[in-house]
């Protein structure tokens, strides 16, 4: 069950239109390492938990992740919100005018639409989270390279810096959930079953 | 224990030396990012640790009257057994002994917090390669030595070793965050995290 | 609290609710942290506190506790998105 709420969790407020810079933030909605690809990764993993806390670390940061969809797709209808015919021709951004005019559509930057095979769930509690610890990586190097593209929109790169730093702040909380994890483990071999699976251990 | 390293990691004076670089360093990355913050000194406030906005002073840090003395932040109990058919596996919690006692070359908890290694501004710190401090889950830390950077052969030094059993290999270890120091509400929204500890800027450019 | 504006409680919102956000997701992982349970006791209430004045003086937040005046209010102000944008 989830509950809206009528406001973002960081304010976005962008006065001017930039379609290129559109074009490349997109992928953080629908891309590869996007903030759907988050929300859906950890709220899908979440069912094959065994540990109470764990759970609630997947769901509370999947849902702050639908937080983060609902920041990019703002910060995406502002810079494109009044863009003249002249801009869209002659930015790149034409390409997704053509199909979704100014609507929000997820795919990446180079257009390839949201594809779930960019994201997993194994049903093994130390892979999906071995997974986490990377997703919330890919995501920080892509607000990286979005950081060094916005440097002259403050309004841009004040919600991207707030978007990346989520990223540490979820990476350690996976970090800890994996020390969690390895605790209700045998530390002898983490890997003699696996927890969210075997009824028991045989050791031939 | 032998080992390559020339600094002795359990001297007084070591960690003396790596505490103070370690507050140095998160007082520096406190006030430079200070500077840009909706209220100013909001960083850098004299609310101690674990007070929210309803401080005041002579409060107690953090206690409630249903905690026992001892606790202490990050302070968890024994979990109950689990496992398969609610049987605990065979083996003991990683870092502790079956006995209880530190596995060699731990110390005992000082309170001092993890991370904060080298400042922002220095990308190739020299601090990266001389000691860094580490710590598990109870608090307990050491000084160890840059060996990956030093080392040759087959890495028989290891200074992890001297943990003991408390990080074994084939597994990823990601040190406990440690209750410190928070940035006031509005920062903390700015900063993207309201942990002063957890905050690590990009600074990276290109031409 | 009482007498702000409303955009000086809104952003006292975000940034209330971002605390408690930040600190439940801590509490997760450290859920006997003594530090982390009362700064989420008192950033929680401030919360609420401040959620309550904002629905009463301004506009409803969620679809819970929207008042009756003849009208639905909660679609009456601007999405999150349509905010700032000259629209």
């Amino acid at each position: 069950m989830w509950t809206y709420i009528k406001m973002l969790e960081f304010p976005v407020n962008i006065k001017t239109t930039n379609a290129t810079l559109a074009t490349a933030i997109m992928s953080q909605l629908g891309g590869p390492n996007g903030e759907k690809g988050a929300a859906t990764r950890y709220l899908s993993q979440r069912y094959a938990m065994p540990d109470k806390r764990i759970a609630g670390v997947l769901t509370d940061i999947g849902t702050e992740e639908l937080g983060h969809e609902e920041m990019v797709s703002t910060i995406i209808t502002q810079l494109t919100k009044n863009l003249s015919m002249d801009e869209i021709e002659k930015s790149g951004f034409y390409q997704y005018y053509v199909d979704h005019t100014t609507g929000i559509y997820p795919q990446a930057a180079a257009g390839v639409p949201f594809n779930a095979a960019t994201i997993q769930s194994t049903g093994d509690p130390i892979a999906d989270l071995h997974e986490d610890l990377a997703a919330e990586q890919k995501a920080r190097l892509t607000y990286d390279n979005i950081l060094r593209m916005c440097k002259d929109d403050p309004d841009v790169y004040e919600a991207i810096k707030f978007l990346r730093a989520r990223e540490m702040v979820h990476y350690q909380r996976f970090g800890e959930s994996l020390r969690m994890m390895q605790d209700n483990l045998d530390s002898k071999n983490f890997y003699a079953f696996n927890p969210a699976f075997d009824k028991g251990e045989t050791c031939l | 224990m032998e080992t390559n390293s020339d600094v002795n990691p359990f001297d007084e004076e070591v960690r003396a030396e790596a505490n103070e670089k370690l507050t140095a360093d998160s007082c520096m990355k406190c006030e430079q990012q200070c500077n840009d913050c909706m209220r100013p000194g909001g960083l850098c406030d004299n609310r101690p640790c674990g007070f929210g906005p309803n401080y005041r002073p002579g409060m107690n840090p953090g206690m409630r009257p249903n905690m026992r003395p001892n606790m202490r932040p990050g302070f968890r109990p024994n979990k109950k057994p689990v496992g398969p058919c609610g049987a605990r596996p065979c083996g003991g919690r990683p870092g502790m002994r079956p006995d209880g006692r530190l596995p060699e070359g731990w110390r005992p908890s000082d309170g001092m917090r993890s991370n904060s290694l080298g400042s922002d501004s220095e990308l190739h710190s020299e601090w990266n390669c001389k000691n860094r401090m580490i710590q598990d889950a109870q608090g307990r830390s050491m000084i160890i030595g840059c060996e990956g950077q030093t080392m040759s052969g087959c890495h028989m030094n290891d200074p992890m070793d001297r943990l003991g059993d408390a990080f074994p290999p084939v597994m990823a270890f990601v040190p406990w965050q440690q209750w410190g120091d928070l940035y006031e509400p509005e920062c903390g929204l700015k900063q993207g995290t309201i942990f002063k500890d957890l905050n690590y800027i990009f600074c990276g450019t290109r031409c | 609290m009482e007498n702000m504006c409303r955009e000086d409680l809104m952003k006292l919102i975000q940034s209330t609710n971002f605390i408690v956000i930040e600190l439940a997701m801590y509490l997760d992982t450290h859920p006997e942290c003594p530090c982390g349970l009362s700064a989420y006791e008192d950033y929680s209430s401030m919360l609420q506190q401040a959620v309550a004045i904002y629905e009463r003086k301004f506009e409803p937040l969620t679809i819970y506790n929207v008042e009756n005046n003849g009208s639905w209010d909660y679609v009456q102000s601007p999405w999150p998105w349509q905010k700032g944008c000259d629209c």
